[in-house]
């Protein structure tokens, strides 16, 4: 029977690059920026490394297929070096392989870094994901923001909302996460805007406007992993420890997409795997125990019905919880404290650890301008691919002690 | 990415597997399987039932009814090759024999497009004549 990965695994030092458009850096220099700063937190040298994950998504555009661009660029003692892909999860995807190592035994201190360089492609949107099992005419002229737009549409159907009434709780949502990602100096977008000309934005897909997506962009980040033990023997103070207490991943199996178990009004994985992951972290209500958490908002629908998946908010729940300001910097949950992928960015196989190193922050007090009080628990939500195809990756980590 | 070129607008590669579905389609059929260990319907083309892993679905032509299930209208073109089409419907359709299947609405002002609303298939032609199924209001 096994017994999860609560507390086995500490965060020995974290870093992130700047997201946005590098044009002056190649992916390989991302990621040293990134590890740079990762290897200095953990007060450890880079030989100590035994085992390391590379994520990135985008290899055509991006860094190559293999691991080496990671274990050349970083130079790494010859060790085992990994690289993983599972859509826009693929950041959580590489931390899952580092905190596995150690869990098991089998290193000391493993590397998880992901990284993107996606404005090369010029264009604002995601290279297209085609083939395998998803040949694109069954889904005929599908789009990312068409495919998230429908969710709202059967959110509206399920709930009886009004259209006006959803587009204003979206609007709250992504100026929100523009109010948090002017006080990150690493964001990408670093600019408030106001509810009115969010609504007024052109129209992406109905109901979702350009303010209701995510760009891209480039970035690097990174996450050193160890045994609470070995971090206290390296001298990290149990009182100033993060570990992980809950590490979930759940895929799609085909039901969503075609044998009508689903209704299209939220994200069947994650629920899946936040109840797994309560039950692993402990924690029984997660609306009273979580302090904040950073979710996949690639679109504000997708935050909007995640917040309920997560059963951080009622079903049907969620519109009132935005108007009401609980998922804002000083409300009960705060939500993309650190601008999400609306604003801090998305260079996709960098995501799931940027949103992990947001919460390590927090939790350390080192969060400057945006720092909560007191957090105890922090959740990541990282979904890949599309609301009835796709990868969903949660952790939590809270402080050791 | 309305500047990515893909133009025309794509045909399938055809494989073994879906060729009944396109070889259908080009009848003005649609063609839907049928898993023989539970009787159920499904779609997209499969060499096995998603059900029970039950070998050699059954083939068979479905009515082509149907009722919208969800949708949104795309105003930013996936491909270049779409951009003429836009706004477009994208719909999820409940076809009567139960599966579900993602389509595109057409021959409609896409603002007059429901939840609830029925549909009926129809073709588009693209290039060299192939003909892909849509749906149209019923």
């Amino acid at each position: 029977m096994s017994s999860g990965i609560r507390d086995k695994v500490a965060i020995l030092g974290m870093g992130c690059s700047r997201f946005g458009e590098r044009w002056d850096m190649g992916a390989e220099e991302l990621m040293v920026e990134s590890f740079t700063e990762a290897l200095g937190d953990a007060g450890i040298d880079r030989k100590q490394i035994q085992a390391a994950w590379l994520g990135s998504c985008m290899d055509e555009v991006n860094v190559g297929k293999s691991a080496l661009p990671a274990s050349i660029a970083l130079r790494l003692n010859n060790i085992p070096v990994t690289r993983v892909e599972n859509y826009c999860a693929t950041g959580t995807e590489a931390f899952r392989g580092a905190v596995y190592a150690v869990a098991s035994g089998a290193c000391d201190i493993a590397l998880a870094i992901g990284v993107e360089k996606l404005k090369d492609t010029g264009y604002g949107g995601l290279p297209g994901l085609d083939g395998g099992s998803l040949p694109p005419l069954w889904w005929p002229n599908l789009s990312a923001p068409g495919v998230f737009a429908q969710v709202a549409s059967a959110y509206m159907s399920r709930y009886k909302v009004p259209r006006d009434v959803l587009k204003r709780a979206l609007a709250e949502i992504s100026a929100k996460s523009h109010a948090n990602g002017a006080k990150n100096p690493k964001a990408h977008l670093r600019n408030p805007v106001s509810c009115d000309t969010i609504m007024a934005s052109p129209m992406i897909a109905e109901p979702l406007g350009l303010f209701d997506c995510c760009g891209v962009s480039d970035g690097s980040a990174a996450a050193i992993v160890t045994t609470p033990e070995i971090a206290k023997s390296l001298g990290k103070h149990p009182d100033q420890m993060v570990t992980v207490k809950a590490l979930q991943l759940a895929l799609s199996n085909g039901s969503e997409g075609g044998y009508n178990d689903w209704d299209g009004s939220y994200i069947h994985t994650t629920r899946v795997a936040a109840q797994r992951a309560y039950a692993e972290a402990g924690i029984k209500k997660p609306r009273d125990e979580i302090s904040m958490f950073e979710v996949h908002d690639c679109f504000s629908i997708t935050e909007l019905v995640t917040m309920e998946d997560l059963a951080l908010s009622s079903d049907g729940g969620a519109i009132k919880d935005v108007m009401d300001g609980f998922y804002s910097a000083d409300g009960k949950i705060p939500c993309q404290i650190d601008g999400g992928l609306k604003c801090f960015g998305h260079p996709i196989g960098a995501s799931g650890i940027r949103m992990v190193y947001e919460m390590y922050l927090q939790l350390l007090g080192r969060a400057g301008e945006r720092q909560l009080k007191n957090p105890r628990y922090g959740l990541t939500h990282n979904l890949g691919g599309f609301p009835h195809q796709n990868v969903v990756g949660i952790s939590i980590v809270g402080r050791y002690q | 990415m309305s500047n990515v070129p893909v133009n025309p607008k794509p045909v399938p590669e055809i494989n073994a597997h879906s060729k009944p579905y396109w070889d259908g389609a080009q009848r003005g059929e649609l063609m839907i399987q049928r898993c023989r260990g539970t009787g159920k319907a499904f779609t997209y083309a499969r060499c096995w039932s998603p059900y029970d892993f039950s070998p050699d679905p059954a083939w068979e032509k479905a009515s082509g009814r149907g009722t919208v299930f969800s949708y949104t209208i795309v105003y930013q073109p996936p491909y270049a090759a779409f951009k003429a089409d836009c706004p477009f419907v994208m719909a999820i359709i409940q076809l009567d024999e139960g599966p579900q299947m993602m389509s595109n609405i057409l021959h409609c002002d896409p603002e007059s497009v429901r939840i609830g609303m029925k549909v009926k298939l129809c073709f588009e032609t693209r290039s060299g004549g192939f003909k892909i199924p849509q749906f149209e209001p019923a």
